[in-house]
Order: C-alpha cells, then structure tokens, then sequence
C-alpha cells in the first residue's frame, strides 16, 4: 500500500513537470530554420573536392574558411569547429563525414578524449543525420568492459541532457534563441576583442619537439586514429591531424604532444619555428584560449603555406 | 570540474532499490555493499581492490588493538602512509586539476601513482576514528568484515564525507528501512541539491572560468575570491544534500555537515562551527585532543590549534600557497578569540558589520586556495584595478540567474533556520511543499548546467 502512494506521487511530480513542459512547447514560437541546417545543405555541394577543419571552439576561433576559400579557389572548404567538443567528438564527426561525404581531406584538431558528448555535435548529428553512439561502438570497439561501460553511461547522460526541450522552449520564449556570435556552436567564430595580455596560451616550437613530454597511455587514441585511418583509406580521404596553437591549460599538452609526435609526418601538420614566432603576439588573443579575429586571419594565412599540398592536384 | 554525471547515479539508486527488495531486513546491507562495491568500480576501476585490501587490514588491525591498545599509533601510521604518499607525490595543483576536467578525468582512472584513489582520505578518516574508537573502548571491533567494508566504503559517503563514526553507521545498516517518508524526505534533498549545484554552483563556476580567462585585477580580482567562496559553498553542501538524500531513500541518515547559511557568519569562529564540520570534528576529536591532553594546564590551546589548522590546510595539498591559507586561517581564528568580538558595543551593528568583515577576509583566503603562486596572487592584487566589461554583457543572463537562485536557497534557509531542508518542508503544507518540488525542478531542467553533479572536495 505505502509502495503504491510513492509511485503515485513520482508519477504526480513526472505528469505535472510532463505537463509544464508541454504548456511550454505550445506557447514557444516554432522552430526556424537553423544554422546547422545551412552547414549541412553546403556539405552536400560536392561538384568540388572538400575539405574539413574539425575540432573545438579553438579551431572555430582561429579558422578562417573565406581566406582558405579564396586562396584555394575552392568554395568547399568548412570549419566545422564545435563548441565543447573533444577528440572524442572529433573522431565521431570525422567518421560520418570520411563514410557520408567522401571529403579529399579531413584536418582533426588533437585534443583529450572527454567521454562526453558536446550538445553541438547532438544538435548537429539531428539534422545531419549522424547516428552518435553507432559511431562511438565503432571506435570503442578495442576498448575493455570497463572503459566501454564508463563512455557510455557518460555519453548516454550527456545525449540525455542535450534532448532537454524545455531550455530551448524557454529561450525561444525569451527570444535569446539567436545565437551570440560569441556562442555559435558550430563554424567559424569571429572575436574582435583582445582580453589577454600574456603569450602564455601559446604552445612553444620547443614543447612541441619536446621528446621529455611522455604519455605512456594513448591507447585509446591510437585506437581511434587508427580505426579512422584504416576507414578513410577505404573512402579514399586524407587525415591530417594538428595541433591548438593556445593551451589555457599546460597540462593538455602532457596527452597531446605526446599524441602528436606518436604519429608518422605523413599525417600530421608540422609548424615550424618561424610559423610559431608569428603567430605568438598578445594581439591576436581573444583570451587565454582562443584567438581573435586577427588572430584567426594571421594563423589561417600562415596555415595556408603549410597545407597547400593538400589543396593542389598532384 | 569533476563530474558525476546523473545517469550514473540514477542506475545506482535503482540499482540498491532493486537489489534491498530481494534482501530480508538484516541482510539489506548486503545490498548496499553490492552497488556500492559495483559502482565504485565502475568510477575508479581495480584501485577498489586495493581499498578492499586495505579495509581488510584495518578489520584486523581492530582486534589486535582490543587486545593490545599499545599498537594503536602503528596501525594507524600504518593506515595514513597510503594518504600520505598521495598527497606528497601528487605534485600538480588542484585547482588546476579541477579546472581541466577533460585531462584530470583521462588521468583519474589512469594515475600513474599507487595510492592517488578516489575517496582515499574520507576511507582514511574513517578507519583512523574506528579504530581509535576501539582502543577508547567506544565500540568492539566489528566482526563481520564484510558490515566494517560497507561503512569504509559506502558510496554516498566515500567521496566528500561526511565523516561518521562506524558506531553511528554501521547500527543504521542494520536496519535499512525504506519507507514512503524515507523516500520523500531523500528526494526532496536530492531536489535541493540538484538545485544548488546544477543551478547555483555549476553556473558560478563557469563565471569563475571566464573571469580567469581574462586579466581582470586589482580590487576586482577579489570578486574572484567572493564568488569562489560563494562556489565552493554551493558546491559542497549541495554535493552533500545529494547523498544525504540518496542515502535517506534507503532509511541512513547521513550527518549533517554544513550550517544553513554559513556563508552569512559574522565571525571566523562561528564560520568554522558550521563549515565540513564532520572533518572539523574529526580532527577536534582524533587529533587536537590527543595533543592536548598533554597540556594539562591549557597552555599551549592556541598553538595545538594552530597546528590543527596547518594540519588541515596541508591535507587539501601539500603545497606552500596551502601552508599560507592554515596559518592564515588559524591566526585569524585565535586573534578572533583573544580580542572577543562578542565584547564589541552595539551589537545589532556588529553582527551586520560582522558579515561584511567575514566575506571581505574569507574572499582574500579564497583567492589563495585557488592560487598556486602567491607572487602571481599579490601581483594580480595590486596591479592597476581592471574589469573586462564585456564578461558583464557576456555574462548578464548568467549573473541574473545567479543572482536569483541565490536569494531562492537563501529565503529558504532563512525560513528553516536549523532545520535539515526535508524536514522543514515536511512542516510545511501539501500544497506550499508539492510548490517547491515543482518550482526547484523547473528551474533546474531550464537553467541547469552541466549535466551532471560536481564536487570540489573530490580532489582532497
């Protein structure tokens, strides 16, 4: 009997939040169409090869597509940078474009594995139709019992959470729906400001050769790279990897340096002295993690001679 | 920020509830030693067999101590190397740890060092107190090694506390009783804990995060402090509220260890009444009073308190910047008590003036535990006074939201005075009570962040 009255009162408490939620919904303006939607019609443009710039809001804020566009003289090149993501999402969203899009070359930001998934990539994988937890089975697929169990209860409760309509219900009642630039989740982010006066965020070309910084454990992410090497040679697309040039953090660069050197030339953009001391100038920071626009527009301008190869036809 | 995510926590609660059914009244804590062992698992890996090892020997070291009160000091150095080792040889900063989430947890399941386990110095607290609880004769050594297991490693409590003596805890495992009450009361604290740190703590973290990422200085650097201070208020005690609730669904009343509204003290003594005062009465009981029976003549009160207080500060780390913050907090404490401030005039003025002085200092010792340089510290104070105005635009709905819920627990508090939060809405009327349910619970699935629970004191 006591049984009985708790049930009722969860089932009370979950039909009067179910009901709010819908009261909510209906009184929310529609949907419009989003700007995932605008990135995903264009990925579809396939008369010219295309290329991807994948990675977090680091690679959003220091990517500038138009200087690459006309550079290259190709209209298919995309920052698809998303806000939170991690090497995790990275290798996801590279496995749906290598086995959906055939692009010629993928560039992947290193980044830690997060066993998370950003809300970007869920909002993205809706309209693009990526199908997320197929996509983490396959890269999981050498992993142990344990490892398995643990990314997937917290990938699982990060989709869970993502799915939570009321707060965009909410925001589109507040009319806060349209983005801040500032807070765009996917694509090139523009940033005049320049919040930080140290070069402290940026990566040193002595770190990046730095052979004392050792990572005994990338297990999982040569497990990922090379499922994803080994689907792309099949597709016949390049992988090239990279490195952020800003750390708000230095212990990041305990798991990515290592990554990086582990990985053959072939696959991987090298930047050299002369490209480090370029681009290291307090002006070009947004803040202690990102760049600015100027920022974005001198790395991308500098990246530009060292990924031209990729662009040219053999 | 280290995340618990709710899913997790969910599949425990469901998980203990579904196993406690098929369990007879005194066995049910079999269940719980099922889930807890299972989950604790699934967090931190094959360290659990180390802590079942060591759980193993403290079940031993407790009858050779009821037969010889002489070994307690071995056993007990022996059961603090583990937690030594951690802290010494853990020599990155915590804060920073903290900060980077996404590397710290890679690292947490894969440290390279023995002893850096997860929840090892509340496993560490709670051995020490059973085992000098058997040697001052409070409790007989347990003989169901399995029951002493439960009580070391119990999953709402391992990773933050509270600390609890194993008199108290292990009587309630005898006796887990789920109720219709037991349920409502641990849900309407897992409502509030949910809002405190998704809501309040989560957000003002993330302001923290982009304050750091700019170069305010100068007198707004001490916002830092305040809102740091703020955070880890919300923080922990929410983290706690969670587990007290879970652990009250299954009939455990966890300690309580946060004063409602400590953040409002008016002096440093009173402040620390009512901060993690389940650690605070660890170290009164198991330490400052075995140091100071010495003392017969209450001489040296203040410096065995001091003592304490460095004790404290270096159990967080063992860093410099964390032996400035003890001494700083246990001279602040003992000129507290030798200028009494109680004796001021004006009393009504006092106790307002008295919230003010204890924010504006306890910002200033904030802002050190967050600093792992304190050159870096004294520079960024003293600097020209900056603030970036655009985190203001940038961050005006976020501060709003703050703002609000604050005031929200605040009022709460406020109105319960004393009281844990389940009972006092179990004061209040159906309806004002089904109100708040339905009001916390909307605010939390709209203005939420993150998508799980974090604590702080997970690193210590």
């Amino acid at each position: 009997m006591r049984r009985k009255k708790t049930i009722l009162k969860l089932i009370t408490f979950g039909a009067i939040i179910f009901f709010v939620g819908l009261f909510f919904r209906s009184i929310s303006p529609k949907k419009t169409e989003t700007q995932f939607s605008t990135i995903v019609k264009n990925m579809n443009n396939k008369e010219k090869p295309s290329y991807y710039f994948i990675g977090s809001s680091r690679v959003q804020k220091s990517i500038n597509p138009a200087i690459l566009r006309e550079k290259f003289h190709n209209q298919n090149i995309y920052n698809l940078g998303i806000s939170g993501s991690t090497f995790l999402s990275n290798s996801i969203l590279t496995d749906f474009l290598i086995q959906n899009h055939t692009p010629k070359v993928i560039f992947v930001e290193l980044s830690p594995i997060i066993q998370e998934l950003s809300t970007g990539l869920i909002q993205f994988a809706d309209e693009a139709e990526l199908d997320i937890f197929k996509s983490i089975h396959e890269l999981n697929k050498k992993e142990n019992v344990l490892k398995k169990t643990r990314i997937g209860i917290n990938t699982l409760n990060s989709y869970v959470f993502a799915k939570n309509p009321l707060k965009k219900d909410i925001k589109r009642i507040l009319g806060v729906h349209h983005q801040k630039r500032n807070k765009k989740i996917v694509g090139f982010v523009p940033l005049d400001q320049n919040n930080f006066e140290s070069t402290t965020p940026f990566i040193t070309f002595n770190e990046i050769n730095s052979l004392s910084i050792k990572n005994k454990d990338l297990s999982s992410y040569h497990n990922y790279i090379n499922y994803l090497l080994e689907l792309s040679s099949k597709h016949n697309t390049k992988l090239i990897f990279f490195l952020p040039i800003t750390y708000k953090n230095n212990k990041e660069k305990n798991i990515v340096i290592p990554l990086y050197n582990s990985l053959p030339d072939s696959i991987k953009i090298k930047y050299s002295k002369k490209f480090i001391k370029n681009i290291t100038n307090t002006k070009y920071l947004y803040d202690n993690n990102h760049l600015n626009n100027k920022g974005a527009e001198k790395y991308t301008y500098l990246l530009c001679s060292l990924i031209e190869n990729y662009f040219t036809p053999k | 920020m280290i995340e618990f995510n709710l899913l997790l926590i969910l599949l425990y609660v469901l998980s203990s509830l579904a196993l406690l059914s098929f369990f007879s009244k005194e066995n049910k804590w079999k269940a719980l030693l099922t889930t807890s062992l299972l989950f604790y698992y699934i967090l931190a890996g094959s360290k659990l067999f180390l802590l079942v090892f060591i759980a193993y020997i403290i079940y031993l070291f407790g009858f050779v101590i009821q037969r010889n009160h002489s070994k307690t000091k071995v056993a007990i150095f022996a059961i603090l190397i583990p937690l030594v080792i951690a802290k010494v040889t853990n020599t990155s900063f915590h804060f920073e740890d903290y900060i980077t989430k996404d590397v710290w947890l890679f690292e947490w399941f894969k440290w390279s060092s023995l002893f850096q386990i997860i929840g090892l110095s509340y496993f560490t607290f709670n051995s020490i107190s059973y085992l000098i609880d058997i040697k001052r004769k409070y409790i007989k050594p347990e003989k169901n090694f399995f029951l002493l297991l439960l009580y070391l490693i119990y999953f709402p409590a391992i990773f933050s506390g509270p600390l609890h003596r194993a008199k108290y805890l292990i009587k309630q495992f005898e006796i887990i009783s789920i109720s219709d009450t037991s349920i409502s009361k641990g849900t309407r604290l897992i409502l509030f804990g949910l809002f405190k740190n998704m809501v309040i703590a989560q957000r003002i973290f993330s302001l923290i995060n982009n304050l750091l990422s700019t170069d305010i200085s100068g007198f707004y650097y001490l916002v830092l402090g305040l809102l740091f201070f703020l955070y880890l208020y919300s923080n922990f005690s929410s983290f706690v509220d969670l587990f007290q609730g879970i652990s009250q669904i299954f009939g455990i009343q966890l300690k309580d260890n946060f004063r409602n509204r400590v953040y409002f003290s008016n002096s440093r003594q009173e402040f620390w009444k009512g901060w993690h005062i389940t650690l605070n009465e660890w170290f009164r009981d198991y330490f400052f009073f075995v140091i100071a029976k010495y003392d017969k003549k209450r001489k040296y009160t203040d410096l065995f308190l001091f003592i304490t207080f460095i004790l404290i500060a270096l159990w967080h780390e063992v860093i410099f910047t964390l032996l400035v913050w003890g001494v700083l907090n246990g001279s602040w404490i003992i000129l507290e008590k030798k200028f009494d401030l109680k004796k001021l005039p004006y009393a009504k003025f006092r106790k307002s003036a008295g919230y003010l002085y204890h924010l504006f200092f306890s910002s200033i010792l904030a802002l050190i535990f967050i600093s792992s340089d304190l050159n870096f510290l004294v520079q960024k104070l003293f600097d020209a006074s900056f603030f970036p105005q655009e985190i203001l635009e940038n961050e005006l709905m976020n501060i709003i939201i703050i703002s609000c819920s604050f005031l929200i627990m605040d009022y709460h508090y406020s109105k319960a005075g004393n009281t844990r939060f389940d009972n006092y809405l179990q004061d209040k009327s159906f309806l004002n009570r089904w109100f708040i349910y339905i009001k916390l619970a909307i605010i939390i699935l709209i203005f939420g962040a993150g998508t799980g629970v974090d604590n702080y004191y997970i690193l210590f």
